[in-house]
């Protein structure tokens, strides 16, 4: 995809939003709608204004770095699992497994250097930021 | 000179030194972790001063102040990771240096300017504190709506070479700004029915989000990728910025801290809206502006000797008429009246010893952060050596642990994720997202400004032009769009004659 689809599909999608934000505004009540209407508008003109640019074409070199999917996607399932077992699991179950996982499958550490580099930072964590600075961090299933 | 001499003298003592350097240290470290913010940083450090005399209160208060502000800074350069949004102006030309193996000479220059921005601007406060205070104190709602807009105008200007996708990055930014309750009516806008979203969206989630999470995504996502990659292991700069670059920054650094002092007076303007400013007048003076956003060592020092000095701006009004200018000078001032100082004019007769002590205690820390920083640089830049893929989860598990820390809500950690992903695509796609952070922060300033400007008006424009001051920022505002067009079209006529 090149650059000029990206920035159409974006100034459709950014142009959308900002319609949806000028249309609620007009339905405010007193002035509470007026912000909304000229920020709104700010956002559709240049919105128009990178449509109308992308009609000109670019270079045909133009084009966004590639981006390597399996990575990204192995990335973001780090990055969920990270979330969601900090919620059920605690901070401290979710940060080692998330630092192993990423280390080993996206860094190609080996497992004992990806295991002591896990376990040294969410250490590091743990001292900084609970015992130092007394944040209450999602305790989870440490709890009990 | 009689109350200056007993409070170099408290300064002096040992453990006046050691509560600095102790402060300093803390300051420094608060300050370079993604969501710890100075506001937290002196926050946290207030309980500790309970127990101590307030001089010694005072000055572990001010170093953590004026150190974590210039922390941010060492992240900013060498991870792109800005702990606030202080030094997002500085991570435009201090990550290109630290990418291209320059990141000594870029954290040289940070901490050599943020040591002249710290010390002109307590000079300032020491100097000129009352008169600067009663101009402050002239700056009504108009001036304020207007000098947001230049605030504006200036960030779109320097983010990108591409000022359409600045603008449609502002906007975006501006319409997040909406969300919330509204401040005058009190209706529910764009919040969906979420309790989270009432007070607005939350700034630090977005600004970790769209700058530390998008580089834990940039670092981990391509194979081999770092922020050294594909220039080798080798750190090819010196690790402190030459005599020659130093000179060359000279004007740049006093112009940014007069442009930091002024601003930092201004309650409610910030650092972000002085270093922004400031970067924009440097390339705006620079024989090589376009060299800026690519590694120019004059716009590091532009934006760090500005955002050091809004520390020293920010306590005049806090010191001399008990305003304070933003969070961390409101915590200030609870850290004040805890140890039996009510902010005001009183401080500088009734309590005047420990005032100077602390004004004089700002000083010395700001010498102490430079010290500790040219010693620590050559070896904090080995960060860059450090494999993307190892970096980045430090990197989230920082940014995550750090945004749960400001108010302990999971929402808020999604919402930084969900940045980071935008963030992502956004420098890829080549939108800047400085605009968007910064209009996130000037979005409430310019919609309550101009509100109030329009009640107190009926709803009449000129109101805008018709005050001197409001109409200084308006030409200001004219300028900071003209001289750009004009320039370009400079440069077309130019070359069509060439």
């Amino acid at each position: 995809m090149t650059l000029d689809t990206i920035d159409r599909c974006v100034a459709v999608l950014v142009g959308a939003l900002c319609a949806a934000a000028v249309v609620t505004g007009l339905g405010m009540p007193g002035d509470a709608g007026v912000f909304p209407v000229i920020t709104g508008t700010l956002g559709l003109l240049a919105s128009a204004g990178i449509a109308l640019g992308t009609l000109r074409g670019r270079a045909p070199d133009d084009l966004p770095p590639s981006l390597p999917w399996p990575r990204f996607l192995l990335w973001c399932l780090c990055v969920l699992g990270l979330l969601g077992l900090m919620v059920t699991a605690g901070a401290f179950v979710a940060l080692p497994l998330f630092l192993l996982a990423s280390l080993r499958w996206l860094g190609h550490l080996r497992w004992p250097a990806a295991l002591a580099i896990a376990v040294v930072f969410s250490a590091v964590i743990y001292v900084v930021f609970v015992y130092l600075l007394s944040v209450p961090l999602p305790a989870g299933w440490l709890v009990a | 000179m009689d109350v200056l001499l007993p409070a170099l003298g408290n300064v002096l003592t040992p453990m006046a030194l050691l509560t600095l350097f102790l402060g300093t240290l803390a300051g420094m470290t608060i300050g370079s972790l993604p969501g710890l913010s100075s506001t937290m940083g002196v926050a946290l450090c207030i309980p500790i001063t309970f127990n101590m005399p307030p001089d010694l209160a005072l000055m572990l208060l001010g170093a953590v102040y004026v150190s974590s502000v210039y922390g941010g800074s060492v992240t900013a350069i060498l991870l792109r990771t800005p702990g606030t949004d202080a030094s997002i102006a500085t991570a435009l030309d201090g990550y290109p240096l630290a990418a291209a193996g320059r990141g000594g000479e870029a954290l040289g220059m940070a901490t050599l300017a943020s040591l002249f921005g710290g010390l002109f601007s307590v000079v300032v406060l020491i100097a000129i504190a009352p008169p600067l205070s009663t101009v402050a104190l002239a700056f009504g709602p108009q001036e304020y709506t207007v000098l947001a807009i230049f605030g504006l105008v200036t960030i779109v200007g320097v983010a990108s070479d591409r000022p359409l996708k600045g603008v449609l990055s502002a906007a975006v930014g501006l319409v997040l700004a909406c969300v919330g309750l509204d401040t005058f009516t009190g209706m529910q806008r764009f919040t969906f029915g979420h309790s989270e979203l009432f007070e607005g969206v939350p700034l630090l989630p977005v600004l970790i989000g769209l700058f530390s999470v998008s580089q834990a995504f940039n670092l981990c996502v391509p194979e081999g990728g770092g922020v050294l990659a594909g220039k080798g292991q080798q750190l090819k700069g010196r690790r402190l910025p030459l005599w020659h670059d130093i000179r060359r920054s000279l004007r740049t650094l006093l112009r940014s801290s007069v442009i930091g002092s002024v601003v930092g007076i201004l309650p409610g303007a910030g650092t972000s809206i002085a270093s922004f400013i400031s970067y924009s007048e440097a390339r705006r003076h620079s024989p090589t502006p376009e060299r800026f956003g690519k590694g120019e060592l004059e716009g590091v020092a532009a934006s760090e000797s500005a955002n050091n000095a809004v520390t020293g701006g920010t306590l005049i009004p806090t010191l001399t008429l008990g305003i304070p200018g933003n969070a961390v000078t409101a915590v200030f001032v609870g850290g004040l009246t805890i140890h039996g100082m009510i902010p005001g004019p009183s401080l500088f007769t009734q309590h005047a010893e420990t005032t100077y002590t602390l004004i004089l205690s700002l000083f010395l820390a700001n010498i102490l952060f430079a010290v500790l920083g040219l010693w620590l640089c050559r070896y904090l830049v080995v960060v860059t050596k450090v494999p993307g893929a190892v970096l980045g989860p430090m990197i989230l598990v920082f940014s995550v642990i750090g945004t749960y820390a400001l108010r302990n809500e999971v929402f808020d950690v999604w919402l930084a994720v969900a940045f980071g992903v935008v963030g992502f695509f956004m420098e890829r796609w080549r939108y800047p997202a400085a605009p968007l952070v910064i209009a996130l922060i000037l979005g409430p300033i310019l919609e309550v400004n101009f509100r109030r400007s329009m009640q107190i008006s009926h709803w009449d424009l000129t109101t805008f032009f018709t005050r001197p001051l409001s109409l200084t920022l308006c030409l200001l505002v004219v300028l900071a769009l003209a001289y750009p067009l004009w320039n370009q079209w400079r440069r077309r006529h130019s070359s069509v004659q060439h």
